[in-house]
């Protein structure tokens, strides 16, 4: 294998992979000013391999089948001088220069330009000349061509005589160039902030530098001097300069994740050269081992290199694959490899439904598949919180195990991170010379990146990670993970908030239950029973049970109590406050006193026993069932009517206030004498206010209606039908209030 | 219920609208009330024209209103208030509690 074919082989391979390169930056984002320009560079660098490989090989020079303008096509490759500065003042940063002057840069390709045009149409001026001659046409035309064509021919003998010191001064130009990018290279080098990024760059930049430098040294210093290399030296420099130069660039996408590049890519960068790598080996000790043969036989074995070929491609995978995996743990996969995260998340995580156990497994996944030092999730303990105000609870984890805290949530920082609704690096967040207790904290723990959990718009809490302890920094693939699995995050805390309240609503139920039993067993057993007298009490408590109570009691002496009352609120607090009522009335009842007096000590006890905003509308009656003389105190509650036996309707007013509210209130009682027939009716809001399905309440107008018109039935009968009616007014609209009534009828004599 | 408030001088001034029922409203007058208290702002007005229907729970939040500001050594006074709390008033008892006034203004010029 001669010098020659070593050289073009080496020129085709390193055209392909600057192509490749190229192809790769560009689609990565089209549209991205720095991946245009450092394709446009790659295309054109590739360019001259490329063509100089095709000259070299597939035409032979000395046959000069074509004009030579064609083969001076091969100077569009000198196009990259101007890109290679234009790129350097691109990347990078953007030079302050390019800023201020964005069109003007592109003056830098206007020599190459001219010079390809001159290389190629002046190239055989005599050629040129005799084509001229020919170009006779009409008579008229012929004035007009005089003058161009002396003009052509003038320009034609000029440049024949300049193309020789034109080439010097070109390579001048072009040497010029070179220390014009490198010094731009390096000043964008001195002003990069970041330290990771500068890793990174400094690969290209030597890259970039060794590769064009030992360009400069191959061909343009010869030039300018008029030197004569060995052309052994000068291919080798050539062929050094084509490795280094496109092998920094792969180099950096794949090791310092340049531009970005996607993982895919970076992996099938890494497979292609390995690949080739290997192919070249082959080639190389195929092509020696035949030549051994070869000479120790005498003769070629053609024979032999199939055979060679057979064994080699029984062995190619294998070793191929162990290569790949090697290149693959060593560049490209790790353990911060995305597709592990997700399976993981997918498999573990989104399924927990419970809630501490839900946040233990996010953070440890992130710690151990990114590489992160800590993992921090925080939420607004508050759903209903927006705006970025209210508590959040933040837990992290930086060794085996999580701790959690709650801390007043940052307004600003929400809202910065709302607006962004994508993975935001700290550094992006607006910086204040106070930050709050979340923002410190958030620093104590190093957070790098913060991802927004968004539901609906808005902003439910936030991820946060610190470094990776790799050094490196987070991939574009990974970013766009992280706003997926963000998603999911939200969707599995969702569930298990979820599973929670429906835990919690089961409690809740039992909740309810237990007050509706303690109600239940509140409630007189029956009602008394006497001969002149009909009394019935029913109670029918609504789903959420509300606080009704009514009762009997018997102090003695043939006198009855009546009582009817009811607790503002519901559940189980509303039940143990009646229970208290219930203690305190059976104690106090015992013993002989005045109405009011009796129900003015209740009103003070249940004060003084503390029950804050809980009160109860309450009504005492106290019945001699021998003389009928009837003492009441009404503290607040809905006036009981009493229908005398001629139609007389009497409220039962007198009383005082609402118990339970202030403890000095003073009550007043009334009196009066039932007679037969008279009907006295207790009832609670519930009646009054049953509402049926438009909204409409069975009212106190209705009720007294219905109990004029059934007021000759007996007790019982009268409150079955009186219920009928109420009930056949709300139909099935849900009621939220209990129902309570007695009736209470004097037989007729 | 849906509450907003303002500020007369030195009286503030809540506007419920709506119903008046208990559950998230009373949390919600009653954290208003204590921030109110907080800001040293203890002479308060609540303007119930627009308020419906309120039911014993309501009625509950008005008390435990008027017993926190006054424990604080303030007043709640109420203004516009529809026939049907008034009735509720009445019944009660309450009315002779609460002072209530014809409009917001006779409310605030009463302290």
């Amino acid at each position: 294998m001669n010098l020659e074919s070593i050289v073009s082989i080496v020129y085709y391979i390193s055209g392909i992979v600057l192509l490749l390169l190229g192809i790769i930056i560009l689609k990565e984002n089209p549209r991205g000013r720095v991946n245009r320009i450092t394709a446009f560079m790659l295309f054109c660098a590739a360019t001259g391999p490329l063509l100089g490989a095709f000259y070299q090989t597939a035409l032979e020079p000395s046959s000069r089948l074509l004009p030579l303008w064609f083969y001076n096509l091969f100077f569009v490759w000198e196009l990259f001088f101007p890109a290679l500065v234009l790129f350097s003042m691109t990347f990078p940063v953007e030079s302050p220069f390019r800023k201020k002057h964005p069109r003007a840069v592109y003056a830098l390709f206007l020599p190459h330009i001219l010079h390809l045009f001159l290389t190629v149409l002046f190239s055989e001026p005599d050629k040129i000349l005799s084509l001229l001659d020919t170009s006779a046409g009409t008579p008229v035309a012929n004035v007009l061509f005089e003058y161009l064509t002396f003009l052509l021919k003038l320009v034609t003998i000029l440049f024949g005589f300049a193309l020789e010191v034109h080439e010097k001064f070109f390579s001048f130009t072009n040497l010029l160039y070179v220390l014009l990018a490198v010094t731009f290279l390096y000043r964008g080098y001195r002003r990069m902030p970041v330290p990771s990024l500068k890793r990174q760059v400094r690969v290209i930049i030597l890259g970039v530098i060794s590769a064009v430098g030992l360009y400069v040294l191959a061909v343009i210093i010869p030039t300018i001097f008029g030197l004569r290399l060995k052309l052994d030296l000068k291919y080798t420099l050539i062929i050094l300069a084509l490795l280094v130069g496109p092998g920094s660039i792969a180099w950096a996408i794949v090791k310092h994740r340049f531009l970005d590049v996607r993982l895919i890519v970076r992996q099938s960068l890494v497979y292609s050269i390995s690949s080739g790598i290997i192919i070249g080996g082959y080639l190389l000790i195929l092509r020696q081992f035949g030549n051994l043969l070869a000479n120790i036989l005498g003769q070629k074995v053609p024979f032999l290199e199939v055979v060679f070929l057979v064994v080699a491609l029984l062995f190619f995978q294998p070793i191929m694959n162990k290569v790949n995996d090697l290149i693959t743990r060593l560049f490209v996969a790790g353990r911060g490899d995305y597709r592990n995260i997700m399976e993981r998340f997918s498999r573990e995580v989104i399924t927990l439904l419970d809630f501490s156990e839900l946040v233990e497994t996010i953070l440890s996944t992130f710690r151990e598949e990114l590489q992160v030092e800590t993992a921090s999730v925080a939420v607004f303990t508050d759903e209903s919180a927006s705006g970025g105000e209210g508590v959040m609870r933040l837990y992290w984890r930086k060794e085996s195990y999580t701790e959690a805290t709650e801390l007043e949530g940052d307004r600003d920082l929400c809202q910065a991170l709302t607006e962004k609704g994508r993975p935001t690096f700290v550094e992006e967040l607006p910086v204040k010379d106070d930050p709050s207790p979340l923002h410190r904290k958030l620093q104590e723990l190093d957070s790098f990146l913060l991802v927004p959990l968004m539901e609906k718009g808005k902003l439910v809490g936030f991820l946060g990670l610190s470094k990776k302890v790799t050094g490196f920094r987070y991939a574009y693939e990974e970013l766009t993970m992280l706003a997926i699995l963000a998603n999911q995050i939200v969707v599995a805390m969702n569930n298990a908030t979820l599973y929670a309240e429906s835990i919690e609503k089961q409690r809740l139920e039992e909740e309810l239950n237990l007050a509706r039993q303690i109600q239940m067993d509140l409630l007189p057993r029956s009602d008394p029973e006497y001969s002149n007298l009909e009394i019935v009490g029913y109670t029918n408590p609504s789903r959420r049970v509300g606080g009704d109570y009514y009762d009997y009691l018997l102090p003695g002496d043939g006198r009855l109590c009546l009582v009817v009352g009811d607790v503002t609120g519901k559940g189980v607090a509303a039940a143990l406050m009646m229970a208290r009522l219930q203690a305190i009335l059976h104690s106090e009842a015992g013993r002989s006193k005045e109405v009011e007096e009796m129900v003015a000590n209740l009103n003070r006890l249940l004060v003084q026993s503390g029950t804050q905003n809980r009160y109860v509308t309450f009504f005492f009656g106290e019945l001699d069932t021998e003389t009928l003389s009837f003492k009441y105190c009404n503290a607040g509650h809905n006036y009981p009517i009493l229908i005398r036996e001629d139609g007389t309707i009497q409220y039962l007013e007198t009383g005082g206030l609402i118990l339970g509210a202030f403890e000095e209130a003073t009550y007043t009682s009334g009196q009066l004498d039932l007679k037969p027939n008279d009907l006295l009716v207790l009832y609670t809001d519930g009646i009054t206010e049953a509402l049926n399905m438009q909204e409409e309440e069975f009212g106190e107008k209705r009720l007294l209606e219905t109990l004029c018109k059934l007021r000759h039935l007996h007790a019982e009968e009268l409150k079955d039908q009186l219920i009928s009616e109420v009930r056949s007014h709300v139909q099935d609209f849900p009621q939220y209030d209990d129902m309570t009534l007695v009736v209470l009828k004097v037989s007729g004599p | 219920m849906k509450l907003s408030s303002h500020q007369v001088g030195d009286v503030a001034v809540l506007e419920p609208k709506g119903k008046i029922m208990g559950g998230p409203d009373a949390t919600l007058l009653h954290d208003h009330l204590h921030d109110l208290i907080k800001e040293n702002k203890k002479n308060v007005v609540i303007d119930l024209a627009k308020v419906d229907w309120m039911n014993s729970t309501g009625l509950g939040i008005l008390i435990s209103g008027l017993t926190t500001l006054r424990n604080n050594g303030g007043e709640l006074k109420l203004a516009n208030v529809t026939e049907k709390i008034e009735s509720l008033l009445t019944i009660t008892k309450l009315i002779t509690v609460f002072e209530n006034y014809d409009s917001v203004e006779e409310a605030v010029g009463s302290f």
